[in-house]
């Protein structure tokens, strides 16, 4: 089992704050959403990840155990 | 020889296999189970096993896109707990498609039983369908069956429509599951997969038509040996059809001489467009198309009459797509707009191609997997494949040309269907 960092579209509006706060993890598009990396979490990231969650306004961002990427 | 166009809300049937009565005309309950028999009793546990590892054999699979075994399906639900609702997705959500009004309006007894079949092995405490709000024609065959087993005291579950709001996305799965538990009817995300059925509330399981159907012929006394077959909606310029198609059929065999093409809209408008060479030969048969990286989709098969654009017509099949985005997720809202504009770009020609093809290329992999459903994915395959296969036509644009000789939209994009 791995974690990923995960994200529910439907509540992100794209103000981006999580992108500054996971560097690692995540980067903008061109229409300003999040695009999430779909590798598991490192340790490094792993604290990128919960950071971001935490400044997330939308509550959007979720980490969650699963056996693969899919 | 002159074609002609028949009015998008006309389909034709292929009569006389074993999914359809011959006619195209509803069987009603007595003339349904003259032909298939009384449904196999289901009393206990050793019957419910027999009729799934029957249901397992048969390889039967999801005929509404992703083709997951059902066995599977069925055994994660059984695990998953009794009490939960299974829906019959009567909603399919493309205008070019056809299957789903084709079983309901002929045969609904079939797909209600396989409905039933699944019901009993979830152990589920209702049973439903999902159907657009307006598919008049296929909610008056719907309700005609609905009373007949009523009245004939057939159903051991309750048994309900669900009217759904005439959108594409409201026939994917997680829009049912959210409708179906109080919710509204646009897609939901679900970080996994499994807890799709679950996640609190009690759970919904949702099966395309086609494949209870597939079940319902399991599920019947008389003995209809499990013919791979598949249904598919055929369309051309000569009309819709839907045919049931067995699995050794090839491409060619599946088209009339009379509608020549090279190029092929395989699996729908999220689906692929291919080389008409490239399948000719090839068997109408998920597995085997597996194997050449492609797929029967929603089983649409489309072949783009020569007098026509694909460019043009993938910009208005993309178009329509994004209208019917259901509005939530930012990726799908503004990528698809923008997906829209450029191929719209690619379809008017001239100057603007190049600097269209170049953002394609650069966005089109940001889309991927980007939305809480799978809606902008479809669309986004569609385009890659059409961006490869019209690659030529694309030349010919930038230099303000065009290979079609007709102005007259081929794909459909309204959706009320009859049987004729
Ligand atoms: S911080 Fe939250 S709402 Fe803002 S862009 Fe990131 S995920 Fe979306
Ligand atoms: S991906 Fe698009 S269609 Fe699907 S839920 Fe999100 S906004 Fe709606």
């Amino acid at each position: 089992m791995n974690k990923h960092l995960l994200i529910d579209p439907t509540k992100c509006d794209g103000v981006g704050i999580c992108a500054i706060k996971a560097p690692d993890l995540i980067q903008m598009d061109v229409w300003g959403f999040p695009i999430i990396e779909s590798a598991p979490l490192t340790d490094n990231t792993k604290k990128q990840a919960k950071k971001a969650l935490r400044a997330c306004p939308k509550k959007a961002l979720l980490i969650i155990e699963r056996e693969s990427p899919a | 020889m002159t074609l002609t166009l028949l009015p998008a809300n006309e389909i034709r049937y292929d009569v006389g296999n074993s999914l359809f009565p011959t006619g195209s005309r509803r069987f009603d309950l007595t003339e349904f189970e003259a032909r298939f028999g009384s449904s196999i009793p289901l009393e206990n546990n050793a019957d419910l096993e027999a009729l799934l590892s029957r249901i397992e054999q048969a390889g039967v699979h999801g005929r509404g896109g992703a083709h997951f075994p059902s066995a599977v399906k069925i055994r994660s639900a059984i695990l998953a707990g009794a009490g939960g609702t299974v829906i019959a997705n009567a909603a399919e959500g493309e205008p070019s498609a056809a299957k789903d009004a084709a079983l309901w309006q002929t045969n609904p007894h079939l797909v209600l039983r396989g409905l039933a079949a699944v019901g009993a092995l979830t152990q589920a405490k209702s049973l439903g369908v999902w159907v657009h709000e307006d598919s008049y024609s296929t909610r008056s065959s719907m309700a005609g069956a609905f009373k007949e087993r009523a009245a004939a005291e057939i159903d051991r579950l309750p048994l309900r429509a669900y009217l759904a709001p005439h959108r594409y996305v409201s026939g994917e799965a997680s829009a049912i599951i959210n409708a179906v538990q109080g919710g509204s009817a646009v897609p939901k995300f679900f970080p996994t997969k499994s807890r799709a059925w679950g996640e609190g509330n009690a759970p919904v399981l949702v099966f395309n038509s086609e494949t209870l159907a597939h079940i319902g012929l399991l599920a019947s006394s008389l003995n209809w040996a499990p013919l791979e077959s598949t249904l598919v909606t055929l369309l051309t310029l000569n009309g819709r059809y839907v045919r049931e198609v067995s699995s050794d059929t090839t491409f060619a065999e599946l088209l009339e001489p009379s509608d020549p093409a090279e190029h092929v809209l395989l699996g729908g408008y999220g689906g692929q467009w291919v080389n008409w060479q490239d399948i000719a030969h090839s068997r109408v048969h998920e597995a085997s198309l597996a194997g050449q990286g492609l797929s029967l989709g929603a089983g649409i098969v489309a072949p783009l009459p020569n007098s026509h654009c694909g460019l043009i017509e993938t910009s208005r099949i993309v178009e329509w797509m994004a209208s019917q985005s259901a509005q939530q997720c930012g990726p799908c809202i503004f990528g698809l707009q923008w997906l829209a504009e450029d191929i719209q770009a690619l379809a008017a020609g001239g100057r603007k191609v190049i600097g269209a093809l170049d953002r394609l290329n650069d966005r089109l992999p940001q889309l991927m997997k980007r939305g809480a459903c799978s809606h902008p994915d479809g669309v986004v395959r569609m385009t890659n494949t059409a961006l490869e296969v019209f690659a030529s036509e694309i030349s010919l644009h930038r230099k303000n040309k065009c290979s079609a000789s007709s102005t007259q939209p081929f794909f459909p994009t309204e959706s009320e269907i009859h049987a004729v």
